[in-house]
């Protein structure tokens, strides 16, 4: 069970709380227990003494009648008297105290020996006043009272001696619980302490490494490059780090001073406005953008990454000078537009040149020819076709240049259908129907399909050129998986390429082949590249002189 | 050169080398007897739009270039396109520019046909004369 380390050091504090209480309880009857043994021995000794006590009365009494006869003054019955009134009263006063049923059943022996030896007395004193001297001595001397005084004393004496054994057991049973009490005692406040002082010692590490930790996120909020804050929902700074400073020249009291709507760009602030509302409502703010004015009046734009704290009514966010990156971009949007407008001017002014060599050495051919000797014309079709050649070269090379500027708009593409259309396409431009072309099942993808259906097309059209020449050519398109990763590819068993040049093959203008084994302006593969590129994938090539090539590509899934 | 009733095409070319090869690729088809060039945007407005007398006739196609001094050729569509007198007019944009942008812009203003203006001049000759061909013989023209 894996509890943290607060919830432990909870438990920990809560056992020792229980076991403290527990020992308290303990201690508390343990107290009660030992008033109560001082109660018992109080209790026996009060038995005792009740016991003695009537016992002594009894002797009293039996002194009394004895004088009495002996001397015939009823002054001597005055001890009697008193016996007979307190004799009754104090075996009241025991059978009060005595609970033990056997001391209980003593007791009742006791109180009949006592009512017997009085009613004695009381018939003795009788006699004597009825009769004379004589006859009550002679009923003395019956040894009646003697014998009921000796069981008084007899039974008395068993009866203390009970009692002293009663407390005995009483006070051994006592002893036995207080020791194991004491012993709870010990071991648990042992315990407890034991568990206070783990818990004060989590607790004191747990206070250092936060301290640590706080120190070190100090450090590091310090440090930042990034600007770091922690704002009011209405509004207003409460916490910055230095970065602020550096980054817009404010001092921080100034930038806490004021609602941080006042240093944002009114332009931005309307949309600044919105994303705190979005903020307040409990989403985060990620990638938002606007600028903040310096103290120079200057603004910068900062990139935001924020996280409400609802319960407190506070965003705690971060942000990124992102001012250079701006400018970047929008000289980078120039310096695009000014490459547009080369290509515009490249594609209509570059031509125009080239389409009159071509148009007026035609029209030279077609007027002049009986005067032109054959040489002249030959030489006349060379022009012609160097102008040719120029204008595909500068076709390829908008084309490559339009592609790195288009936006990638991606879609589901059927690649198997594609590449049928694409064969199609390639056939009838070259006029080749005697090539076998192989086009497996291929993955649905997704990608640019004008882009994925250039690349394509560039591809077959190279292997049905380089087929040219091999009587049995053919191509195949298919796929294979590795790593999870579909890998196209494009097959041909034609000329090949040396693999030591394998590098060259994908540059802008880069040929293996002479143009008089295969024409080409050596933009067809750079295309293939930059557009596998432009769908974040990778393209290769494997192949060997006369033994074919295979182009590979992968396309990693476009959103 | 005054304008004409007879004129059938009216040519808006800078270029003296591209003119001269679009009027002998005209010429070999049997299209070139009634052909106005303009060197620019602005003749070629002013010829269509022109003040003074006679100015009823109205090309049956006229072949745009894009690329022009002063008014260039996309305005001039814009133009002729807004005019109730010529927006009836079809009109050929013959451009060396394959830039998309172009091709677009000039379907929206109301281009009826597109066409590169290739290197190789027997495909320039062929482009053009099928232009010429379908809208001054095939195509019903309004007028």
């Amino acid at each position: 069970m894996a509890l943290s380390l607060r919830s432990k050091i909870l438990l920990a504090f809560a056992a020792a709380l229980a076991i403290l209480g527990a020992v308290g309880l303990v201690s508390y009857r343990n107290a009660v227990e030992t008033s109560d043994s001082a109660a018992w021995v109080a209790h026996t000794l009060e038995v005792r003494h009740d016991i003695d006590e009537l016992v002594s009365e009894m002797k009293d009494a039996e002194t009394g009648y004895r004088g009495y006869i002996l001397t015939n003054r009823p002054s001597f019955l005055v001890p009697f008297d008193s016996a007979a009134r307190r004799g009754p009263a104090l075996v009241r006063a025991l059978r009060d105290l005595i609970q033990n049923p056997a001391q209980q059943r003593r007791l009742d022996t006791l109180a009949l020996l006592v009512n017997a030896k009085l009613a004695f007395g009381d018939s003795v004193v009788a006699v004597l006043r009825r009769r004379s001297q004589s006859a009550a001595t002679d009923l003395v001397l019956t040894e009646r009272g003697k014998v009921l005084m000796d069981q008084i004393r007899g039974v008395g004496r068993d009866m203390g001696v009970a009692e002293l054994r009663l407390l005995a057991e009483r006070t051994a049973i006592l002893d036995r619980t207080a020791s194991r009490t004491r012993h709870a005692i010990i071991i648990g406040s042992a315990v407890a302490i034991l568990l206070l002082l783990l818990a004060g010692i989590s607790v004191t590490r747990e206070l250092a490494a936060r301290q640590r930790a706080e120190q070190e996120l100090d450090r590091f909020f310090s440090l930042s490059l990034d600007l770091l804050c922690i704002a009011t929902f209405d509004g207003r700074f409460i916490r910055l780090n230095p970065a602020w400073e550096k980054t817009l020249g404010y001092t921080l009291a100034d930038l806490k001073a004021a609602p941080f709507l006042d240093f944002v760009h009114p332009e931005d602030r309307e949309r600044t406005v919105t994303e705190m509302g979005r903020l307040v409502a409990g989403s985060n703010a990620v990638g938002f953008e606007n600028r903040y004015r310096c103290k120079d009046g200057s603004y910068r734009w900062l990139l935001w990454m924020a996280t409400p704290v609802p319960d407190r009514g506070l965003v705690y966010a971060t942000a990124r000078d992102i001012t250079e990156r701006k400018e970047a971009e929008v000289a980078l949007r120039q310096a695009n537009a000014e490459l547009e407008a080369f290509s515009y001017s490249v594609s209509h002014d570059l031509r125009a040149p080239l389409r009159a060599i071509d148009g007026f050495a035609r029209t030279l051919t077609l007027d002049a020819a009986p005067t032109l000797g054959p040489e002249n014309l030959r030489l006349l079709e060379v022009i012609r076709s160097s102008a040719k050649q120029m204008g595909q070269l500068i076709d390829d090379l908008l084309a490559f240049s339009r592609l790195s500027r288009k936006s990638l708009d991606a879609a589901d593409v059927d690649l198997a259908a594609l590449a049928r259309a694409v064969v199609e396409e390639v056939r009838k431009a070259g006029g080749r129907p005697g090539v076998e072309v192989v086009v497996a099942p291929l993955p649905p993808t997704r990608g640019d399909p004008a882009m994925l259906h250039q690349a394509l097309f560039n591809l077959v059209d190279n292997a049905m050129k380089f087929t040219r020449h091999q009587p049995a050519a053919r191509i195949e398109i298919g796929t294979r998986a590795e790593n999870g990763e579909s890998i196209y590819y494009v097959r041909d068993n034609g000329a090949g390429f040396d693999m030591r040049y394998a590098a060259k093959l994908f540059g802008v203008f880069q040929r293996l082949h002479r143009t008089d084994e295969f024409e080409g302006t050596g933009v067809g593969l750079a295309l293939v590249q930059r557009i596998v590129h432009r769908h974040g994938g990778r393209v290769w090539a494997e192949g060997a002189v006369d033994r074919g090539a295979t182009f590979y590509f992968t396309l990693p899934g476009v959103s | 050169m005054p304008p004409s009733p007879l004129i059938d095409i009216l040519l808006v070319e800078d270029n003296p080398n591209d003119a001269e090869l679009t009027l002998r690729a005209l010429k070999e088809h049997n299209l070139a007897n009634t052909v106005h060039l303009a060197r620019d945007g602005a003749e070629a407005l002013e010829f269509l739009f022109g003040e003074g007398p006679g100015r009823t006739a109205v090309p049956k196609v006229i072949l745009l270039d894009l690329k022009l001094p002063k008014v260039d050729g996309l305005e001039v569509l814009r133009r002729l396109k807004a005019d109730d007198r010529t927006k009836l007019i079809p009109v050929v944009v013959l451009s060396s520019s394959r830039e998309e942008p172009d091709i677009a812009t000039s379907y929206r203003l109301g281009a009826n046909s597109y066409i590169v203006k290739p290197v190789d001049f027997e495909a320039f000759v062929r482009a053009v004369s099928d232009v010429g061909l379908y809208w001054l013989l095939l195509n019903e023209s309004p007028h």
